[in-house]
Order: structure tokens, then C-alpha cells, then sequence
């Protein structure tokens, strides 16, 4: 579909890639004229890809939210009125292998914005935790290491020791940041490495299959807690950025989400700033996203994102949990 | 030749055996300090435990003032993958520890080897198994030179004799690991890391190493995205990235092989002994020599690659042969199958001290005596 001119109105330019849809349906849920619906037709994956409902371009107000909210970022969207695109950036390259609605996708595209917008994609260089985001390195066109589990911020050290003229982060779980590797995590703290770690807190061991983590909620079912977590048993879920902000080496923390477009452009306002306090303050910045994990939660994508409101933020509070030395960096 | 700051200083000449022009007294350790950064080491991440302390201690001391990096992390696990950060960043870096240290090592390693990142790391033995003790030994032979880590990797390990030796094979394995892009290894006991010896510092061979343009610098100019990585998820690619570790495995066994031979030509008797059980087993030879028996050393240099290619001109005819190490027998499996391999079926024989205790000459003389008494059948 594409924009046309009607009689003095300009239609957006809206496209659907069909090839690259996997049917999660959080463009459906995110679309405030109610003008997406899944296609009659399987495609290559298996799924029913989404596209606009018949005539459906004449009532899109071009707000962008079903390109902000695709996590595999198959949606364009052209605001051909106002001059914004929203949809790929040009550094996120590849087809992720991340399953259907998965926040950690979204958290890539965000990444790939950010280092593009500012101008520093040849000394950007990202560190991909085990988890998965193993493969984090095939999304975004910069140099990468893949890290042992648990050791990425030891890995940021050894390369900004080395070059303290990059600009190096991490894409970590919170098994790899809060279990396995939580002595690396708080000492990348107390050394005030001027990293900026993107925590990537879905409350389940993902990538092995849907386990307890120690971030897991009182409660929460999982493959290794099948009566959910208690206490006797598996302890209380560990709160990591308040704890890490208590540090004097973490200049910025912060709490927040991507589960609908609103907390998708605050999240980039976030992870900006945290690389704009890495340049400033040359010390630690961690922007915690409390992320979906539809596969590992046993949800469909849009029921995971309720749930993530509804249960994962009473204990994980979005927001503010520390500001740099003279405010928020812009 | 210049001394360095400190510590070098104050101790020329001050030895017993005085310096002679252009050497200096030193420590184990501190000659491997010393030749780290003789060879333009970086970066050095450590975690202190006995006995390489004085490694650590010597390089906080030297490293900053040179304007490289000394790093204290908060374990051995996060000291080898800072090795892995700063090595795939393109620079020459090191690490140290000992046996339970380099037991936490042995993942990162794993991950060094399958990245191909050249590093340099240093295992002053200790004996075990676990805590065990802090007094020299030769417990890790397996753990160095068969894998230590996961995934059939090889790596290759040095093991000096002398304080001499600890600085030259410091050198060597720095250079081997830039030219094969690999871990290197050295490996002594605890009690070479503490002995005092005179030495002359060689010169760092820079000569034929490759350049560096894997490495994670940013991708200026906009070149290609460069990648450290050890995950190939398919099999068929893993097992081709595996034949290519292997044919580099095969290279550095061709070419780097080393050892000491000592009265061996001759000798009916020849004994397998590596690092200091090595030194003290040549005095034994020297004491057997005297008592008119014929008995030789065969050191091994390198662990791995193993010195084949020293045991070939022995075998030409039957010879009895005693391996001693400080363990309980772990090389000895090694020159078994070599000799095996070079189709001798020779009496091998082991005699082994353990848990930090340090055989005397005269006690490998007497094993020598018990296990093939003189003019007893060959
Ligand atoms: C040393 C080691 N232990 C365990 C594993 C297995 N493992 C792979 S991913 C993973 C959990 C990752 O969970 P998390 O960090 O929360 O990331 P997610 O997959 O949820 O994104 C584990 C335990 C491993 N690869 N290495
Ligand atoms: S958000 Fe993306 S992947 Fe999910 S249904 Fe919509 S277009 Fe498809
Ligand atoms: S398992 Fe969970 S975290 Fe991993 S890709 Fe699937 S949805 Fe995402």
C-alpha cells in the first residue's frame, strides 16, 4: 500500500512485510484505530502475517506505534504529511531468531536508533551475553564479542581498558547479570566502568527453556518451580539496579519497559541518555528493561505484556532509580 | 642493558654468586614479569593467590608507570574474561594464577581457544587437589596440556627449568600466541616461581607476527564489522572451524617443539623428567655419570606441543626408561605412547613425589639403582 494524494489529504505510506511477520499480533493490540488484522493466508513461518484491514489506510492517523511496537520490525510507516518514517533502522540488519513478540527484538531496534542517531556506530562496540541474546551480534552492524555467561561487563572492561575511545555495552539477561555473573555485575559497579549495561530482565532463564530464575516473581510457575517460587525453596527474587545504583561507580540506573509503544520511545529516550552519560560521566549506566518472554512464560504475546504490567512491575517499578551528577543528560 | 625500575635495581649483583655484566638476579616470578613486559605486554588481569603473587606484585608495581593496564578483578573467572575482552580488542595481554585459579580459568580459556585470541597465561603449580597446598608441584601436567577446559582445544605450554628459562619461554610464548592466534601456557611449580637466579633478559622477536585486523576496534573508516565469538551453532561449521583449530594444532606441533637432552646418546638408562623434577633428575645424572652408570635426561620443554621429535634419535636401540615428575604420574602416559608410537615397546618405569614434596638427586639415583639395577637383564 502506498500514499496517495485524495483531494487535498496525503495518506501515509504504511507496508506490512509478510515474509518477516511472525504473527505475534503486539501491532494489533498497539493500533489505536483498530484498522490491523491477520491475513487469510499462512506464510513461509507457519503464521497468519498481520496487514490493514480493507480501506484501513484511510482512517491511520500515520502514529507509528505498529512500526515502534514490531519486535522483528516488519512494519514501515510513513507519515508522508509530517515527514517521519518509522520502522527499520538502517544498522538493524538480519532476520531475528528471537520467538514471535519477544521484547528482546524490540530492545535491539532501540539500540540500533540510538547508536545510529548519534553518530557513533565506528566506535560502538556490544558485548552479547549467553542467554538469548547470544546472537545479539548478528542485528546490529558494529563490532561485537560474544561473552562467556555471566562475564560480559568483564569482557566491556578488557575492551575499554584497551580503547577507552569506545563507546562499549552489553546485552545481558538477568540470569547472565543477576545469577551467574551478578560478582561481575556489581564489581563493573564499583570500578565505575563506563559501560552502558542493557538488562534485559524477563524473570525466566529464556533460552534454556523456560527455568527459575533469580529474578523469578514469589509465585511465578516455571519449568524448575512447578508449584511457583517460594520461599523455602527458592529464596526471593533479587532487585539488581537499586542495588547496583547504591554503588558509587553506577552514575545512572534506570527502570523501564517495551511492552507498548509509549514505554518503547521512553526506553529509547533512556538507553540514549545512558550512552550520553557513558560519553559524560565515564562511569556505569544500566537501563533494566523488565521484558516479555512469551515462549518462557507460557503466554501469547499480547497476554504476556498484560501480565508484565500486572505482575512483573509491582516488584520491578519502572522508572528513575538514579540521575547522573547534574540531572539527566540530554 | 638497562635495568628496569625498583625492584631490579636494588637487587643486581646482590647474590651470592654475583652478577655477571648484563645479568640480574631475580625470582621466578619476577622474571616472568619482567619478560611480560620486555614483551610489550598491554594489559595484565590478575587475582592474587600463592605462589604467583609476586607476578601481580611486580607488575602493579611496573605496568601503570609504562602507562599499560594492571587490573585487580574480582576473581580468576573475571581476570581471564577481561584477557578475552582486551585480547580480542587487539592487544597483548596476560594473565596469572595458581592450580585452583586456573581450575576457575578453564572456561574463559576454552572460550579464548575457540574465539582464537592470543593471550598469554601463567600457572605457578601448586599442589592439590583442592586447596592442597601451597608448596611447588607438578599436579597440573593433565590440566595444562590435555584441554584443562572443555572442547578438545590444545594450547601451547612451556615449562622452564631455571629462572633463566622462565624469562626466555615468557617471551617465547608471547610471540607464539600473537603468531597463532591462541593461548599460551607456561607452567612451573611453585617453588621455581621463589628461586633466585642470575639472568640475561633476550630481546622479544616482533619479527613475522600478523597483524591484527580481527580485532574489535570500532568500525572506523566504516570497515566491516569485526567479531569475537566462539559460538557456531551449526554442526557442520562447528566441525569445520574444529578441522582448521586442529590443522593450526598440527602446525604448532610440527614447528614448536623443545627439550633438553643431557648425556642421552649413550645412556642405557634415560630419564623423562620436565621443569624443576627435570633440573633436579640432571644433577641426578650428573651423580650417576660419576658412579660410571650410564644414565642421560630427556627434559621436555614443551608439554604440548610434546617433543616427539627429541625422543626419535633415542630410540634407535633398546634403553630403559624412568620418567619422574611431582604427581603422581602424568607425562609418563605420554611417553609411553610416543615411544609407542616410534615403535619401542622399552621398559618405562615412573617415580613420582606428591603434594608439594621435592625428590632429591640422590633419590632418583637410588630409584634408578632399584628399578634397573646395574648389569641386571636388559
Ligand atoms: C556456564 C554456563 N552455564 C549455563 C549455561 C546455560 N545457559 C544458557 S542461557 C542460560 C540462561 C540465560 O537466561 P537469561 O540470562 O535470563 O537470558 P534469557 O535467555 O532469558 O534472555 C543458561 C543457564 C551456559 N551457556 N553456560
Ligand atoms: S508486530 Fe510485527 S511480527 Fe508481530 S504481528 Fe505485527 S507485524 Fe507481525
Ligand atoms: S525464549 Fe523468551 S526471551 Fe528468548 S526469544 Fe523466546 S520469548 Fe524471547
Amino acid at each position: 500500500m502506498t500514499g496517495t494524494v485524495t483531494e487535498g489529504a496525503v495518506l501515509p505510506r504504511v507496508e506490512f512485510d509478510a515474509q518477516i511477520c511472525k504473527g505475534c499480533g503486539v501491532c494489533i493490540e498497539a493500533c489505536p484505530e483498530d484498522i490491523i488484522e491477520y491475513a487469510g493466508t499462512f506464510n513461509h513461518r507457519g503464521v497468519r502475517p498481520t496487514q490493514l484491514v480493507p480501506d484501513g489506510l484511510v482512517r491511520c492517523s500515520a502514529c507509528g506505534n505498529c512500526a515502534v511496537v514490531c519486535p522483528d520490525s516488519a512494519v514501515t510507516v510513513d507519515n508522508l504529511r509530517k515527514h517521519l518514517h518509522y520502522g527499520k533502522n538502517a544498522l538493524r540488519i538480519g532476520d531475528m531468531h528471537y520467538c514471535p513478540g519477544c521484547d528482546e527484538g524490540t530492545v535491539h531496534e532501540l539500540l540500533a536508533e540510538v547508536i545510529d542517531e548519534l553518530g557513533i556506530k565506528e566506535v560502538a562496540v556490544g558485548v552479547a551475553s549467553v542467554g538469548c541474546t547470544v546472537f545479539a551480534y548478528r542485528y546490529i552492524d558494529i563490532d561485537w564479542q560474544q561473552a562467556a555467561h555471566g562475564r560480559a561487563t568483564s569482557v566491556a572492561w578488557g575492551i575499554e581498558c584497551q580503547h577507552p575511545e569506545l563507546r562499549v555495552f552489553t546485552v545481558q539477561g538477568d540470569g547472565d547479570l543477576a545469577g551467574i555473573g551478578i560478582g561481575e555485575t556489581f564489581h563493573a559497579a564499583a570500578r565505575g566502568d563506563p559501560t552502558v549495561i542493557i538488562f534485559l530482565n524477563n524473570a525466566i532463564y529464556g533460552m534454556t527453556g523456560g527455568q527459575l530464575a533469580p529474578t523469578s516473581l514469589m509465585g511465578q510457575v516455571t519449568s524448575t518451580s512447578l508449584a511457583g517460587r517460594n520461599v523455602k525453596d527458592h529464596g526471593y527474587p533479587i532487585v539488581m539496579t537499586e542495588a547496583l545504583a547504591l554503588q558509587e561507580g553506577c552514575s545512572f540506573a534506570v527502570r523501564t519497559s517495551v511492552h507498548d509503544a509509549p514505554s518503547i520511545r521512553k526506553t529509547k529516550k533512556y538507553i540514549r541518555q545512558a550512552f550520553l552519560n557513558q560519553a559524560k560521566n565515564k562511569s556505569l549506566s544500566v537501563v533494566e528493561v523488565v521484558s516479555a518472554c512469551p515462549s518462557g512464560w507460557r503466554l501469547d504475546p499480547v497476554d504476556a505484556h498484560k501480565y508484565l504490567v500486572e505482575h512483573l512491575f509491582p516488584v520491578y517499578k519502572p522508572g528513575v532509580i538514579k540521575e547522573p551528577p547534574g540531572g539527566m543528560p540530554r | 642493558m638497562t635495568a628496569g625500575a625498583g625492584v631490579l635495581e636494588a637487587t643486581q649483583g646482590t647474590a651470592t654468586e654475583p652478577a655477571a655484566e648484563g645479568e640480574v638476579l631475580l625470582k621466578g616470578c619476577e622474571a616472568i614479569a619482567e619478560a611480560a613486559i620486555r614483551s610489550g605486554i598491554d594489559a595484565y588481569f590478575a587475582y592474587p593467590i600463592t605462589p604467583q603473587t609476586d607476578i601481580p606484585e611486580y607488575l602493579a608495581e611496573r605496568l601503570p608507570g609504562l602507562g599499560k593496564t594492571y587490573t585487580q578483578a574480582n576473581s580468576e573467572i573475571s581476570a581471564i574474561n577481561m584477557v578475552y575482552g582486551a585480547a580480542g580488542a587487539g592487544r597483548r595481554c596476560m594473565t596469572s594464577s595458581s592450580s585452583p585459579g586456573i581450575s576457575l580459568k578453564q572456561e574463559g580459556i576454552s572460550y579464548i581457544a575457540g574465539a582464537e585470541l592470543p593471550c598469554f597465561i601463567v600457572n605457578v603449580m601448586r599442589g592439590g587437589p583442592g586447596l592442597g597446598t601451597v608448596y611447588g608441584s607438578q599436579e597440573d601436567y593433565w590440566q595444562s596440556v590435555k584441554g584443562g577446559g572443555h572442547g578438545g582445544y590444545r594450547m601451547p605450554v612451556m615449562a622452564p627449568a631455571t629462572v633463566q628459562e622462565c624469562a626466555d619461554l615468557t617471551m617465547l610464548c608471547i610471540r607464539l600466541a600473537d603468531l597463532y592466534r591462541t593461548p599460551t601456557l607456561l607452567c612451573l611449580d611453585g617453588t621455581l616461581g621463589q628461586m633466585w637466579e642470575n639472568l640475561r633478559f633476550g630481546k622479544f622477536d616482533e619479527s613475522g607476527l600478523p597483524p591484527k585486523d580481527w580485532a574489535t576496534t570500532g568500525r572506523k573508516g566504516g570497515r566491516k564489522p569485526n567479531l569475537i565469538s566462539s559460538i557456531i551453532i551449526e554442526p557442520p561449521d562447528l566441525e569445520a572451524h574444529n578441522r582448521e583449530l586442529h590443522a593450526k594444532y598440527a602446525r604448532i606441533s610440527q614447528r614448536e617443539q623443545r627439550w633438553e637432552e643431557y648425556q642421552a646418546d649413550d645412556a642405557d638408562v634415560v630419564i623423562v623428567a620436565f621443569g624443576l623434577a627435570g633440573r633436579i633428575a640432571r644433577t641426578g645424572v650428573d651423580l650417576m655419570r660419576a658412579a660410571g652408570r650410564k644414565v642421560g635426561l630427556m627434559r621436555p620443554i614443551s608439554l604440548f606441543p610434546f617433543p616427539v621429535d627429541g625422543f626419535r634419535p633415542l630410540v634407535n636401540r633398546p634403553r630403559k626408561w624412568l620418567v619422574v615428575e611431582m604427581n603422581a604420574g602424568q607425562m609418563v602416559e605420554d611417553v609411553k605412547t610416543t615411544l609407542f608410537d616410534l615403535g619401542r615397546l622399552d621398559p618405562v618405569k615412573f617415580y613420582g613425589r606428591q603434594g608439594g614434596v621435592i625428590p632429591t638427586p640422590e633419590e632418583i639415583a637410588d630409584v634408578v639403582e632399584r628399578e634397573f639395577p646395574k648389569g641386571g637383564a636388559r
